[in-house]
């Protein structure tokens, strides 16, 4: 068996804690409850026959008053970080925390950036936009952990990029 | 003296001079100086020279002198201890690497000995089993869903040793876990993460960087505790129950070592694989340790009988409601099996005392009472109430027959089961058969009744005077009304039988009554001889009123309607002739 850390990142209220919780026991809530310190899940996934355990470190968002704790990232073996599509400025803010994570960890730490909420009607991102993060090499996914979109491609894909590291 | 000048500050130091006028110079001028130079040449040069005894003897010296008396050691200690503390500061390493081997055997001699009391602990469940203590635990378990085993142990355990993991210290991921027997497995992974969480959090709250010394050691959770030794590669966190002695701390610090020595490369690059790590459970087992706690007092004398008293009352309390419901249980079976009662309610109670019963009941059926006297035991052993009904079994329907028919002597009753048929035979008067028949219908349980075995004695001889009766034929003498003389004695015979008759049909309760036929033969006038045959059977009839008998008579004149047509005057024609007829009260013929 293998043991992979996953840390979740992003601004606050993006939707973290409601993916691992979709991925991982499959509910979600409207009820927004911010995540103090860390939140650690487990999932046992097969893949390509290998046996992995991914530990995941859902963390608290960052806003102008929490920053994140980088000693929450030692030993991650990917990330993931999380933007919300209907809050421009949290995918500013998901750029920003995935360049200094990357710094930390290394620059080949597999990542994806999430695009949350696709659910939503008002969307503050432009496909534009997206579409040059993707030309610059970030793997970007658009998820829902409302309606359950992307959200097991979401995990599969960085756990497919760990093991090929 | 060579070796004196050779050594010599002065003389060593300077150009050989060999001028005696320098020498006197000298002489005058450093007079003082150069004796001292001497003396102190000799005293350095005989230090030199006991110094070297010295040291050729010392062994022998402290060997000598230790034997004498203390004053050597006490003199060294001091010195001693100063410098051992110096060098300890200095490079405590060095040392720690030299002791630990010591320490590390004393360690696992006090864990073994933890280990083998840890053996008693099976036999000291069983020990609390039946104590009041025992019983109170029991209840504990039960209101707590644990098992017994595990509150004992919560009980008598002062620490031990439940679950313990080997950590990644960067990730926080679990390397190898276990799990003490009887422990219930807690997701290591979460743990794991929290705990390298908690302590990254700890140590990013309260420690300036790089300082080991205050990152936690230790987390009190409840009644667990968990103490933690870490490395920069890896991590040990041992989950606790109760209060650890200062050797689990040193004994997973060992532990962790040996570990680190053994994993070292396969940690440096970890990437998420733990199959190596299969191979540190040993190493991780060896942390396992409990100690229980001190039985301390004896149980109290006072105890032990009040203890005795208790079992000695729930023994014989237990026997006797034993006892008790095997009673109830062969009285049940008593009444259930008693023709007339159905059982349909038993209600037992806790503390016995009379049963409740419902039962259905004949009136027929032997008294409860008495039923129970009979099998031996009293009649307020059990409250009855009764639903009455009829029942149909035939012991009980045999005993409504007997009563309610009244049955004379010498009639039986019989239950045939084959045909479900009761036969009733015997002799018996003719008017209880009839009514026997009528009754015996109206007793429920009674669908088939034979009577065919009944008789009435008297109706034989009633059937035989009939007979006798009926075939007497009176023949009279030519145109009167008196009897030929041979059957004078006839007309006696027969009044006599009917006045028997009528005294027996009256007993019997039967209704008689006799019809007289006269006949005449074919001489004389039509008229005339109707008269002459109603005379004749008058004949009877005014002998039997005679004889004051009150038979109910009919007489009928035949004339010669009946008379032989061959001859004119004929004997046999001119006769009389007897019908008798019985009827029932209910007017039935027969
Ligand atoms: N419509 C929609 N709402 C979502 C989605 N994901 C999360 N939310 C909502 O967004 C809010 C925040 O979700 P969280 O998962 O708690 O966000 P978070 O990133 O963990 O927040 P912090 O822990 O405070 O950093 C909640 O009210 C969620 O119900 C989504 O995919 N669609
Ligand atoms: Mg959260």
């Amino acid at each position: 068996m293998v043991s992979k850390k996953v840390c979740m990142l992003g601004a606050f209220s993006v939707g973290k804690t409601s993916l691992v919780e979709q991925y991982v026991r499959s509910i979600f809530s409207d009820q927004y409850l911010s995540t103090v310190g860390v939140k650690i899940s487990k999932k046992l996934i097969t893949l390509d026959a290998t046996e992995v355990n991914l530990v995941l470190w859902d963390m608290e968002g960052k806003d102008e008053f929490v920053d994140i704790n980088m000693a929450y990232l030692r030993g991650a073996m990917g990330f993931l970080v999380v933007a919300d599509l209907s809050r421009r400025e949290t995918l500013d803010e998901a750029l920003q925390i995935r360049n200094s994570v990357l710094e930390i960890l290394g620059e080949k730490t597999p990542n994806i950036l999430l695009l949350n909420k696709c659910d939503l009607e008002t969307l503050e991102i432009p496909e534009t936009q997206i579409a040059s993060l993707e030309a610059r090499g970030i793997s970007v996914i658009k998820t829902s952990a409302k309606l359950n979109i992307g959200v097991n491609e979401a995990f599969l894909a960085i756990s497919t990029k760990m093991l090929a590291v | 003296m060579s070796s004196t000048s050779e050594n010599s500050v002065v003389s060593g130091g300077s150009p050989p001079n060999t001028d005696p006028e320098v020498d006197k110079f000298k002489e005058l001028v450093f007079r003082g100086e150069l004796d001292r130079i001497e003396e102190l040449e000799r005293k350095l040069d005989s230090q030199l020279r006991s110094t070297k005894s010295v040291s050729d003897v010392i062994a022998e010296a402290v060997v000598m002198r230790s034997s004498k008396d203390n004053m050597l050691s006490a003199a060294l200690s001091p010195i001693v201890e100063n410098s051992l503390q110096d060098a300890l500061k200095k490079r405590p390493q060095d040392f720690i690497s030299i002791i630990f081997p010591i320490v590390g055997s004393l360690i696992r001699r006090s864990i073994s000995e933890t280990f083998s009391s840890m053996l008693g602990s099976f036999s000291k469940s069983l020990e609390f089993s039946f104590s009041p203590k025992g019983i109170k635990w029991r209840i504990e378990a039960i209101r707590a869903g644990k098992s017994f085993s595990e509150i004992v142990m919560l009980h008598t355990v002062v620490y031990r040793v439940e679950q313990i993991y080997l950590i990644h210290s960067e990730s926080g991921l679990v390397l190898s876990n276990l799990v003490n027997k009887g422990v219930h497995d807690r997701d290591a992974d979460m743990i794991s993460g929290m705990l390298t969480a908690i302590q990254d959090f700890a140590k990013d709250c309260f420690a300036t960087a790089g300082d080991e010394s205050s990152s936690l050691n230790s987390l009190d959770m409840g009644d667990y505790t968990i103490y933690i030794e870490r490395s920069p590669l890896a991590y040990l966190a041992c989950v606790v129950r109760g209060q650890a002695p200062k050797e689990l701390q040193v004994k997973l610090r060992e532990t962790l070592e040996l570990i680190l020595a053994k994993f070292n490369d396969v940690l440096q690059d970890y990437r998420g694989d733990d199959s190596p790590f299969v191979a540190a459970a040993p190493y991780l087992e060896d942390c396992f340790a409990e100690q229980l706690v001190e039985e301390k007092k004896k149980i109290s004398f006072v105890t032990k009988i009040l203890v005795g008293i208790f079992i000695i009352l729930f023994v014989s309390a237990l026997t006797y409601k034993i006892y008790h419901s095997h009673r109830m249980n062969s009285i049940l079976n008593i009444i259930g099996s008693e023709p007339g009662y159905i059982l349909i309610d038993a209600e037992s109670t806790l503390i016995p005392k009379p049963w409740q019963l419902v039962a259905l009941k004949d009136a027929f059926a032997v008294p409860l009472p008495e039923l129970l006297s009979r099998g031996g035991y009293s009649a307020d052993e059990v409250r009855c109430s009764f639903i009455p009904i009829d029942s149909r079994e035939p012991s009980i329907v045999m005993k409504k027959l007997q009563q309610k028919l009244e049955l004379p002597l010498g009639v039986t009753i019989k239950y045939d089961l084959d045909n479900d048929s009761y036969h009733i035979s015997g002799l018996a008067d003719y008017m209880w058969i009839t009514n026997a028949k009528t009754i015996a219908y109206t007793i429920p349980g009674v669908d088939n009744l034979d009577i065919s075995g009944l008789a009435d004695p008297r109706f034989d001889v009633l059937k035989r005077l009939k007979q006798e009766i009926e075939n007497t034929v009176i023949r009279f003498a030519r145109g009167g009304e008196i009897p030929i003389s041979t059957d004078q004695h006839l007309l006696d015979e027969v009044s006599e039988k009917l006045v028997e008759l009528e005294k027996l049909t009256n007993a019997m309760g039967i209704a008689l009554t006799l019809t007289i036929y006269g006949h005449a033969d074919l001489t004389g006038t039509e008229i005339r001889n109707y008269a002459i045959s109603q005379a004749r059977a008058q004949v009877l009839a005014a002998k039997l009123y005679a004889k004051g008998s009150s038979i109910p008579i009919s007489m009928y004149g035949m004339g010669s309607s009946f008379a032989d047509t061959t001859e004119l005057e004929d004997l046999d024609s001119r006769k009389i002739e007897m019908r008798i007829h019985f009827a029932n009260k209910s007017g039935i013929d027969f």
